[in-house]
């Protein structure tokens, strides 16, 4: 008889076996988006991104790249490094240097950092399209697990399907339910592309985005005051949260403690060259007052974007904060979408987000195991006293282990370079390790407070990683001169009371 | 205007032969120089009569009929199919480099503010948007760098 032959299968260039046209869809182009996206490519998988910036009250939008490229960790170390320029110059003189510091020039940095941004933007651009990733700046939502919804800015709708989605929209940062706050307050979103001067600015919250934005401006010049409802970054080690503080308080910059502000409004338009005048009300104390900025910034909080997905087409479970709840294999409650990145419960870090989404790749595409490790993730917090950690604050050391188990081995330290001009801001340098008793002195929590803290941080991250104990941390020789020897020696325990105020020599 | 066509004679018969055989098609403008001043000049003209301007830097051809530079001889194919689909309005100005001006480091155009490091290069003017070197021989980027927004 007749053998019906079967016409040869179209090349879809897809890996799996599905009838959708991509084998992954990953909604925010990000840092975990991307690094995932990627990946999988590199894999043999048919991807595509989404991405989409909604612009913020003033307006302000930004490329491809997400939150760290284009409005958080590259812009704000470039502002903190320029501020610390300034502070460098400063004491150049006591070097020999015959420098004189004079007026910083918001709008030249502001299109330093913004070109940098945009040429990196224009390379991600690049790269996707090098290596076949299908992007689309386009805002995407769930019709079903398996067909997305996108629209661009011009409201033109496309639909795809995909058999994998992986969610990494990220956040954006929150305003508070009050008069005038998005009508005249801003964000991180808007202050690294600030076309001219901020003014007199007054930095609301408490968070490490609130007090890295306030010291980079004071150390730029700017009048800048912070207010806090309560502690100073909540969920990090008090010592060191306070240490930070006063640090800042001694650079110059003003705080009001226990205040909330509760209405914002303008009293007088920008005009030519002088700014707009915002008059902020507040309670304190149970008292109200007001007070005069030119730039009020919220940095109060940040909401991830789960909502905006339309999640309730999916069923998918997700907390009212927006964090969407995983298995430690970044699976929703939807077996065919994952999450990553700042829209989960983990540390909002950039680093942590690409190794997820490089990992989750792995396993979907590349057949591996390997899960990513969310303990121990070492971080720094870019204020004018840096600070490094790795591993728990004193705080959750007591809580997990119980006081009596653990031994708080601290200590102060002056960078040998300020040594030649007498700073008596140093005071606050600081080095702490925390080790569990009956573990051999097993170190679980590493802080570092001073100069370069990413870069010392960096490398004992490993040994906390690879769990060291004091006897290992004694055991090493340090380098001199450096601010990173100081934990090579640390005798001095908090048990025993005794001071570590460094006497003059 | 008749500054402009006279400064560039060759370009105006170039588009004049297109005009005669693809009535239909409107062309993009293009404009070719042989040095950095050249290349100001035409840079300074089209920023006011286009809406989008590129710049390609290019090994110059040598007595062999090919470019010193084996990238440019690769990308120059690529760019003239993509080119072909720039919109009216659109610019290329296409600057051939001499072998000697481009190996002395301290050339004009790696000094300026187009920080040239490598030909072929095409820039989009007046954006941090650029390809380089193998970048340029790759159809799908280049087609990417001459969309418009």
């Amino acid at each position: 008889g007749m053998f019906r032959v079967q016409a040869p299968e179209a090349d879809t260039g897809k890996k799996d076996e599905h009838p959708y046209t991509f084998d992954l869809a990953v909604i925010g182009g990000g840092s975990g988006g991307l690094a995932c996206a990627k990946e999988a490519v590199k894999l043999g998988a048919k991807v595509c991104v989404f991405d989409f910036v909604t612009p913020t009250p003033l307006k302000t939008s930004w490329g491809v790249g997400g939150t760290c490229l284009n409005v958080g960790c590259i812009p704000k170390k470039l502002m903190h490094t320029a501020s610390i320029y300034g502070e460098l110059i400063q004491e150049a003189s006591a070097y020999g240097w015959g420098v004189e510091k004079k007026e910083h020039n918001w709008s030249n940095m502001v299109s330093s950092i913004q070109g940098h941004i945009k040429s990196q933007n224009w390379k991600i651009r690049v790269d996707l399209r090098d290596k076949e990733v299908t992007y689309y700046n386009e805002y995407a939502s769930f019709v079903d697990n398996h067909t997305l919804l996108s629209k661009n800015k011009r409201g033109a709708e496309r639909t795809v399907t995909a058999n994998k989605i992986v969610l990494a929209m990220g956040g954006r940062p929150n305003y508070p339910d009050i008069p005038g706050a998005t009508e005249f307050g801003i964000t991180s979103d808007d202050i690294f592309s600030l076309k001219s001067h901020p003014g007199k600015t007054l930095c609301v919250g408490a968070s490490y985005i609130s007090l890295e934005c306030a010291g980079f401006l004071n150390g730029l010049g700017v009048d800048t005051t912070v207010m806090v409802r309560s502690i100073l970054l909540r969920g990090f080690d008090k010592t060191c949260a306070d240490r930070i503080g006063t640090y800042m308080e001694n650079s110059g910059v003003k705080f009001v403690k226990k205040a909330v502000p509760t209405k914002i409004e303008r009293v007088k338009e920008a005009d030519g060259d002088s700014p707009q005048e915002l008059l902020v009300t507040y309670t304190q104390d149970g008292q109200e007052y007001t007070a005069t900025y030119n730039t009020v910034l919220f940095a109060i909080g940040r909401t991830a974007l789960t909502s905006k997905v339309n999640p309730d087409a999916i069923g998918l479970k997700y907390e009212p904060n927006g964090k969407v709840p995983v298995t430690e294999a970044e699976q929703t409650n939807v077996e065919n979408v994952y999450a990553l990145g700042d829209i989960i419960q983990a540390p909002e870090l950039t680093p942590l987000a690409i190794q997820s989404g490089r990992l989750l790749a792995k396993r979907l595409f590349g057949g591996s195991s390997l899960l990513t490790d969310y303990v121990n993730v070492p971080t720094t917090v870019f204020t004018p006293l840096e600070y490094g950690s790795c591993g728990l604050s004193e705080e959750a050391a007591i809580a997990k282990y119980g006081e009596e188990n653990i031994e708080v081995y601290h200590a102060q330290h002056v960078p040998t370079e300020h040594t030649v001009w007498e700073d008596g801001k140093d005071a606050q340098n600081y080095a702490k390790i925390i080790c569990v008793i009956p573990e051999n002195e097993k170190v679980v929590g590493f802080h570092y407070l001073g100069p370069n803290a990413g870069e010392v941080t960096g490398g004992f991250s490993l040994g906390v990683i690879m769990g060291a104990t004091k006897a290992d941390f004694d055991r090493l020789v340090g380098i001199h001169p450096t601010s990173s020897e100081v934990f090579t020696t640390l005798k001095i325990t908090k048990r025993s009371g005794q001071s570590i105020d460094i006497e003059d020599c | 205007s008749s500054g402009i066509n006279a400064e560039y004679g060759e370009f105006q018969s170039y588009q004049h032969y297109f005009i005669q055989i693809n009535l239909s098609t409107v062309m993009a403008k293009f404009i070719t120089v042989n040095s950095f001043a050249e290349y100001l000049k035409a840079a300074e003209s089209c920023k006011n009569s286009c809406s989008l301007v590129f710049a390609l830097f290019t090994g110059s051809i040598t007595e062999t009929g090919k470019s010193w530079c084996p990238d440019c001889s690769k990308a120059d194919p690529v760019i003239e199919k993509a080119a072909k689909e720039l919109p009216q309005g659109a610019c290329l100005i296409t600057t051939y480099i001499d072998r000697p001006t481009w190996k002395n480091p301290d050339n004009e155009f790696r000094k300026s503010d187009l920080k040239l490091k490598s030909v072929p290069t095409i820039i989009k003017l007046g954006t941090e948007r650029r390809l380089v070197e193998g970048e340029c021989s790759k159809l799908s980027l280049v087609e990417m760098l001459f969309e418009e927004d």
